[in-house]
């Protein structure tokens, strides 16, 4: 494979791996699904490789700048690429692994793996109206695999979720067209330079409310989370996993280029720092109170989801790189917990919390991976949440915000709360006698417990040998601190 | 024409959030469609399309239209058809399974 087209293979792998899945039985498309997430995790990680010598540009079609459509991988979207390849390969093994019953039907596979292009388009794209429509392409193929949990309340999760993300996607929608209008590019780096040069036109700041709107809801921040914890909760949980490991940071990764590229210093930015508050405060006291094992997981997204947002807010070299290694944590562990939370819930067919307790006697490899997941989240050394928590309080001291960083603080105090919570209610003390019963009913597979196992070795690994991986997240932030990189990167690139 | 344009896409908004808001899911499906071809006229609006020449390779140099744009409305009126065919489908789905159509007896996520 030539160096020259290595952008473009995160894109068209699983686009290609999605034809077999589609044509053959579902057991086969369950492996051409694990063996396409592992070559496009390795194509991922050799696209960060080589965005680590600066931002790599791909002009499709070989159309030259600013007509062509870009590909662009600075290290921060390769680094979200990577993490998103990572958590849809640990998606697949579990599904051809844990027997699921969602893994036996056929249209699953494909679907998955044009919800992994969607993605990859997303975070590669560097044109506006491209994000757009990878956007699209995420949330119909996530309608359908929520959808396909067929649950008794599929139906009408799947109505709610789609209409608030079509409405979503409108508004993005509707503020690239007025981008348009504006400025007379959709290419991203074209966008900033002519918005630096020139006066940016008089409506702008109302474009930018609704591009942030937008993003707003696909982030799941407060108050735009309602859709979020029916559709993250009533879905299969490799999806679960996908949906509130990644798909969420959809709305980060937007609001990021938002930021840096195409609206530097609009007035409703501002926004960001309270309402991340806002929504961490939110979402820990929902999750605390939450009585659901799965919704419990889902709102603790929109708190994490907070704590990014804060970090985007309080800005700077330090906030960045809090909000990148925020994301890419919450992404591998938010993930692992869904899988191994979500093994537990399928096999019983029982979320509740109250209901559930003493798991650790039936599945004490499903209780060390859900244990060390609920510790991570809770923020605990010398796992990775910790040092998110870490980065996150650095970057309040170093934005001099007291009152924010006390809000904080107090949401990760929330976060320890609800995180035990749900450790020590599902997995401590005796073993309800219907739970014994109907866990016997189901033949265990060999290896279930392999996806959630690997992402918290992951989650333990990144914890105990930071090193590289706050490196990478501090060189990402100072690439992001000077859009200039990546404006000469695309623009002059290319010819 | 402009005025037109921009009189066009506002009634065509109103009408869809004024779908948006009813309890019926069938009339927010309505809403959300016509709320897309709103978009999709106002992306045509941000263009010139009235004494302009089509723009076609070879043609003279006259002034062309932006054939941009017309290529981001093809592509977003496509989208628009695909997904207002899932959520009719996913409306048919409501039905069939026997749930309400009235989305304020949605049960999930009340307790």
């Amino acid at each position: 494979m030539t160096g020259q087209h290595l952008l473009i293979l995160p894109i068209v792998l699983p686009l290609a791996g999605a034809i077999p899945a589609a044509l053959l039985a579902a057991r086969a498309g369950a492996w051409v699904g694990l063996v396409t997430t592992v070559l496009t995790l390795a194509a991922s990680a050799a696209v960060l490789a080589a965005s680590v010598g600066g931002p790599q540009v791909y002009w499709v079609g070989g159309w030259a700048p600013p007509h062509g459509i870009a590909l662009v991988a600075d290290r921060f979207s390769a680094a979200l690429a990577l993490t998103t390849a990572a958590v849809a390969a640990a998606s697949a093994l579990h599904t051809l692994v844990s027997g699921e019953a969602v893994a036996h039907r056929r249209l699953y596979h494909p679907l998955f793996l044009l919800l992994l292009t969607a993605l990859g388009g997303v975070f590669l794209t560097g044109d506006l109206f491209n994000l757009y429509v990878f956007m699209e392409i995420v949330i119909i193929s996530s309608f359908a695999l929520v959808a396909l949990a067929d649950r008794p309340v599929s139906a009408e999760v799947t109505f709610k979720y789609a209409v608030l993300s079509a409405l979503g996607s409108l508004l993005l929608l509707v503020s690239v067209a007025l981008v348009y209008a504006g400025v007379g590019t959709l290419n991203m780096a074209d966008i900033a330079q002519r918005v630096r040069n020139a006066a940016a036109p008089p409506f702008w700041p109302i474009v930018a409310a609704l591009m942030l709107a937008a993003f707003l809801l696909k982030g799941a921040i407060f108050p735009f989370h309602f859709w979020q914890p029916d559709a993250h909760a009533a879905a299969p949980s490799p999806v679960s996993a996908m949906l509130s490991g990644i798909m969420v940071k959809i709305g980060f990764y937007g609001i990021v280029r938002m930021e840096t590229l195409i609206f530097p210093d609009a007035p409703v930015l501002l926004v960001l720092a309270p309402l991340g508050g806002a929504s961490a405060v939110f979402g820990g006291l929902a999750a605390l109170a939450n009585p659901n094992l799965k919704r419990l997981l889902a709102y603790s997204t929109i708190a994490n989801m907070g704590f990014i947002l804060l970090a985007l807010g309080w800005g700077g070299p330090a906030g960045m790189a809090a909000a990148m290694v925020n994301a890419v944590n919450h992404a591998l562990l938010k993930a692992s917990l869904f899988l191994s939370g979500g093994y537990v819930t399928e096999r019983l067919g029982e979320q509740a919390l109250p209901r559930l307790g003493g798991l650790a006697h039936l599945t004490p490899g499903g209780t060390l991976a859900f244990g060390l997941g609920a510790l991570a989240l809770a923020g605990l050394p010398p796992l990775s949440g910790f040092l998110s928590k870490l980065t996150l309080f650095q970057a309040g001291l170093a934005a001099g915000d007291p009152a924010l960083l006390a809000v904080a603080v107090g949401a990760s105090g929330l976060g320890i709360a609800y995180s035990l919570r749900a450790f020590v209610l599902a997995y401590w003390g005796e073993t309800p006698p219907w739970a014994v019963e109907r866990w016997a009913r189901r033949a265990a597979h060999r290896g279930t417990l392999a996806a959630p196992l690997l992402l918290v070795f992951l989650v333990v690994a990144l914890g105990i040998w930071p090193g590289p991986f706050m490196g990478l997240a501090a060189a990402a932030a100072a690439e992001l601190g000077q859009p200039d990189i990546y404006i000469t990167a695309v623009l002059e690139g290319g010819r | 024409m402009s005025l037109l344009m921009a009189a066009t896409i506002g009634v065509l908004v109103a009408v869809a959030v004024l779908q948006l808001l009813q309890r019926n899911a069938v009339r927010m499906v309505i809403g959300l469609y016509l709320f897309w071809n709103a978009a999709n006229l106002l992306i045509i609006a941000v263009s010139r399309t009235r004494g302009v020449r089509a723009p076609f390779v070879g043609g003279d140099a006259a002034p062309l239209a932006d054939p941009l744009v017309q290529a981001l409305v093809l592509t977003a009126i496509v989208i628009t058809f695909g997904f207002t065919a899932f959520l009719v489908t996913l409306t048919f789905w409501l039905v069939a399974r026997g749930n309400s159509i009235d989305v304020t007896d949605f049960t999930e996520g009340r307790a």
